[in-house]
């Protein structure tokens, strides 16, 4: 049957089973919604796809918070559009009427441009239906088509591509030893000349899961330039957000003092480095030692886990076995031993000089607690001394 | 919905066209549920002839995981399900666990089981909020029911001073999907929840603190009091869940009693419990013992009588065909860890190997497997859990939750709303209403056994018991392992083999395999089409105008989730 205009069934935009997209050209936004807006843009589709996914991208996104999802797709973020969410996970409609939405997304039907936020590998032979490793509803023809399939078609005239994910951004875990899917990443499959309607390349959100947050405030963050208030957010070569993976995990880590002064855990649950346990974070971008998991609580480090890279392209292969020691700790965590060991001992000197006041000099301290001299040994008294001399010569300078 | 109307009778004839047309419904792809799922059913216009359940999706799960470092397995299989990763983590160590015959000290054990009821909490809240209501929202129950809509205006709602919702019309309004308020009253919920689990495994989804026989968290007193803070912010919406489903569920078996023939099926169920004691010990021989002991117990029931509550024989007897599945298999030993033999097709015996083919409901139509237990068709769900827990003789001695022989009472802690005992009573019948009911409930009893871990986590940092690793001797020579527990969904299991120190051969079977399941080798429908087949319909539409929805409903009552499933 030739895909023409009458050939289609019509939809009822009242009928709460008809297409997401349908339904919403019946919406108008609402006085609070309107007043709220501050961009040319009213409206985008955010259209949701997955391949070789768990869904634990989109669990990730629900717990976001900057802003959270609800207000998004409400319209009550000031200065964002409304988000028009068509997602498997929570549309009403099923069968053709959801592949419908995308059909009319590819037949430039839609009201509002749209983006695409792909989670999961991508199947790369998958072109067509007939035994593929991720079936997504039929063309009107009969033929059944895949989930690569529709990414092929409606990735030339999205807004942008958001690959959501490390099996998304590289391909992950499906594409790792033993892939038997051909799975690999969005970039891979829509390769380096790409670029979306609005002449942008696949922007990549790591991880796995990703930060729900990092996800968020980039979508945010792109919305808000298309609206002309915000800068351009910056990406860096492999087209993630700069601010948020220019750095490695370690160096915001909340352990890394004891990195510093060469103090390691031996056992799981210790509360120092834990590099030695096998924590890759020194050489992995990541922020979620800063930003925590759900809503600043969390974070594989801040809590107790050791970093496996699971935000870098090198995840899974490059990192495993997770749980011996990675080769290069050896050296650094020595010379750290060595150097912050000394260091965090002339810390220590002068931390018993900062617990004592000027009261308590050459004194016990009047504490209940335990019976603590105040009299440093001959030596200390004269760090202290020299150290004092040395802090008072910086006055006024 | 596209319909394909069936020639059953002559749409000219006058009196033929009173009577509801059937047709095919085509719910390929179904929306509302984990990963990818299509379902087709066959109508007669009054109830659901033909149904059949095909997991639309496959990534290769027990492949990824072959050859690897044995200790690798738990981060890589985790990520099988973004909904219940931890579970699948948990299943995974216990695997291990008995594997290098490790005996993870007290403390990792309450963690990990804190950890996993409020996961479980997580998976009953979202999929009762996101997936299912959405079916019983306004503009839905309008449109394909008028009559029931009209008295659903004119109901009140017994419980309103609990939920808050007046009427039965205005419960199904906060149905609605993106701007209802129960959706988004349980979006902020749900982030409360994720936190808890975050302050455990440090990420959720996947954990990262987490290691064989291990939780890795670095435990201070801030731990448990920020975790106790939340659990107590959780409570009222725990009993407004339990009271806003009782008035939906009682309000539509008295306004259309065919929703008590919604989705039914026998009450045969299989459960390999979860959430252990802090003091057990994981081990092959004493698996029966271990799952004793568990606070939500293993067991079996076929047709209503309880077969067995032995953790060793609900897993001696599964087996798992693939005659309609996009599988080959292969055969792969045929003993157990002690060397007694196995039946033909137990996971431990044999491998999946993908084998992807055009859909043919003849032949092969799935990328889900289909396992069985001796033979019977068993399904896995939160009521099969209850109605375990409920007829046990020996839950363990705690403040909060009672099993009477026919209910469990759980008490739930005072917060703005007072203490309130809710009552969740074995139903007449498995259905899809019921199902529903017990997950609600489910959150109830899910928070209420992680309340009663967390007393036990006090008590040990009291008594100075804070070891919560020990060190991991990989066995060089072959070894065998599975790990039998439970994501919040039902079931989950994984079955390992190692030589050298990596893994030969992984097999994993979940919930949803199970419940999503295709046909088996005699052709027997699983237990989701299995509730389909015979099935009234229950909108007031016919021919092509049927919109699927009481199809829907069943699908749903099931939580599929095709990630774990099809893995």
């Amino acid at each position: 049957m030739a895909d023409t205009a009458a050939a289609r069934p019509r939809y009822d935009p009242q009928d709460p089973f008809a297409p997401t997209a349908v339904r919403s050209m019946l919406q108008i936004s609402s006085p609070a919604e309107a007043g709220l807006r501050m961009g040319p843009i009213e409206k985008i589709y955010l259209i949701w796809l997955a391949g070789g996914s768990c869904d634990g991208c989109t669990v990730a996104v629900v717990a976001a918070t900057q802003p959270p999802v609800e207000k998004l797709i409400a319209g009550l973020v000031p200065g964002l559009p409304r988000v028009e969410l068509i997602h498997p996970g929570v549309a009403l409609e099923a069968g053709a009427a959801f592949t419908e939405n995308l059909a009319m997304a590819e037949r430039g039907e839609l009201d509002a441009p749209y983006l695409i936020v792909w989670e999961g590998s991508v199947f790369e032979n998958d072109s067509s239906g007939e035994g593929a490793f991720y079936r997504l509803g039929q063309d009107r023809d009969g033929r059944t088509t895949s989930s690569t399939e529709w990414l092929s078609r409606l990735a030339p005239n999205a807004a942008a591509v958001v690959a959501i994910g490390s099996c998304a951004a590289w391909g992950g875990i499906p594409a790792a030893q033993g892939n038997v899917t051909g799975s690999i990443g969005v970039m891979d499959f829509l390769e380096r000349d790409y670029r979306s309607a609005l002449g942008v390349p696949v922007v990549n959100i790591p991880g796995c899961s990703p930060v729900g947050d990092n996800f968020m405030e980039t979508a945010a963050g792109v919305l808000l330039f298309l609206q002309g208030m915000g800068p351009l957010p910056e990406f860096d070569e492999l087209g993630r957000p700069v601010w948020i993976f220019g750095e490695t995990v370690h160096r915001r880590c909340p352990r890394g003092g004891y990195y510093e002064e060469g103090i390691f855990a031996e056992a799981y649950g210790e509360k120092e480095c834990l590099v030695e346990l096998g924590c890759w974070g020194p050489v992995v971008q990541c922020n979620i030692s800063e930003r925590g998991m759900v809503n600043g609580i969390g974070g594989c480090m801040n809590i107790g886990g050791i970093c496996i890279g699971c935000t870098m392209p090198g995840f899974p292969d490059k990192f495993a076995p997770f749980y011996a020691v990675p080769p290069g700790t050896l050296v650094s965590a020595t010379t750290s031993r060595v150097f912050g060991g000394f260091i965090r001992r002339m810390r220590g000197v002068t931390q018993q000089d900062k617990n004592i006041t000027g009261r308590w000099e050459g004194k016990d301290k009047p504490s209940g607690w335990a019976r603590f001299q105040s009299r440093p040994t001959k030596s200390a008294k004269l760090v202290h001394k020299l150290y004092r001399a040395y802090q008072n010569t910086k006055i006024g300078n | 919905m596209s319909t394909t109307p069936q020639a059953l009778s002559d749409p000219s004839d006058a009196s033929a066209s009173q009577k509801p047309r059937g047709g095919v419904i085509d719910l390929d792809p179904m929306t509302r549920v984990g990963g990818a799922l299509g379902v087709r059913v066959t109508t007669d216009g009054t109830r659901i002839t033909d149904a059949h359940a095909a997991g639309n999706f496959f990534r290769g799960y027990e492949t990824l995981a072959l050859k690897r470092d044995l200790r690798d397995v738990m981060p890589i299989v985790s990520r099988a399900c973004g909904w219940c990763g931890g579970a699948h983590m948990t299943t995974a160590s216990l695997a291990l666990e008995m594997a290098f015959e490790m005996r993870p000290p007290p403390m990792a054990i309450g963690m990990r089981t804190i950890a996993q009821a409020t996961e479980a909490i997580w998976v009953h809240a979202a999929h009762l909020a996101v997936r299912a209501a959405p079916d019983y929202c306004a503009s839905v129950v309008a449109k394909t029911t008028p009559r029931l809509w009209a008295k659903a205006r004119v109901a009140k709602a017994p419980g309103a001073s609990i939920h808050g919702y007046g009427t039965i019309a205005d419960l199904m309004e906060g149905m609605t999907p993106l701007t209802g308020r129960y959706w988004t009253e349980t979006l902020p919920a749900g982030r409360r929840v994720q936190e808890m689990i975050s302050m455990f495994y440090g990420k959720f989804p996947h954990p990262s603190v987490a290691a064989p026989g291990t939780v890795a968290a670095t435990l201070s007193w801030a731990t448990f009091t920020e975790y106790f803070t939340r659990l107590v912010a959780s409570v009222d919406y725990v009993k407004q869940v339990c009271a806003l489903w009782d008035d939906l569920i009682a309000f539509l078996y008295e306004a259309d009693e065919r929703f008590l023939t919604l989705g039914q099926r026998p009450a045969s169920f299989i459960h390999a419990g979860c959430w252990d004691d802090v003091r057990s010990a994981y081990t092959y021989e004493g698996l029966d013992e271990n799952g004793r002991a568990r606070l939500a117990p293993p067991g079996v029931m076929i047709d209503g009588n309880i077969e067995t509550r032995n953790l060793s024989e609900v897993h001696a007897h599964i087996t798992e065909h693939v005659d309609h599945s996009f599988y080959d298999t292969e055969v792969e030993g045929g003993h157990d860890r002690r060397g007694d033999s196995l039946p033909d097709g137990h996971p431990w015996t044999q491998r999946n190997i993908a084998r992807p083919a055009q859909r043919d409901e003849q032949g092969a139509y799935s990328w889900c497997a289909a396992p069985r237990w001796g033979g019977h068709v068993v399904e896995s769900t939160p009521l099969g859990r209850l109605w375990l827990t409920a007829t046990r003789d020996d839950f363990p001695t705690n403040d909060f939750i009672e099993a009477t022989g026919s209910s469990i009472r759980i008490l739930v802690p005072m917060n703005f709303q007072p203490e309130t005992i809710v009552e969740w009573k074995i139903p007449e019948r498995v259905n899809a209403l019921e199902r529903l009911r017990a997950d609600a409930y489910g959150i109830a009893f899910a928070g209420l056994c992680a309340a009663i871990t967390l007393l036990k986590g006090f008590e040990l940092m009291r008594t100075g018991e804070m070891e919560q690793s020990i060190p991991l001797d990989i066995p060089e020579d072959e070894t065998m392992g599975v790990g039998l527990w439970e994501t919040g969904r039902g079931f989950n299991a994984h079955w390992l083999r190692g030589d050298a120190g990596r893994v030969t051969n992984y097999q994993i079977i979940s919930a949803s395999t199970l419940n999503a399941s295709p046909r088996d080798a005699d052709g027997r429908p699983g237990p989701m089409e299995e509730a389909l087949i015979d099935s009234p319909i229950i909108e007031e539409s016919s021919g092509d105008e049927l919109t699927g929805i009481d199809a829907m409903r069943v699908i749903h009552s099931f939580d599929p989730c095709m990630n774990c499933a099809n893995h």
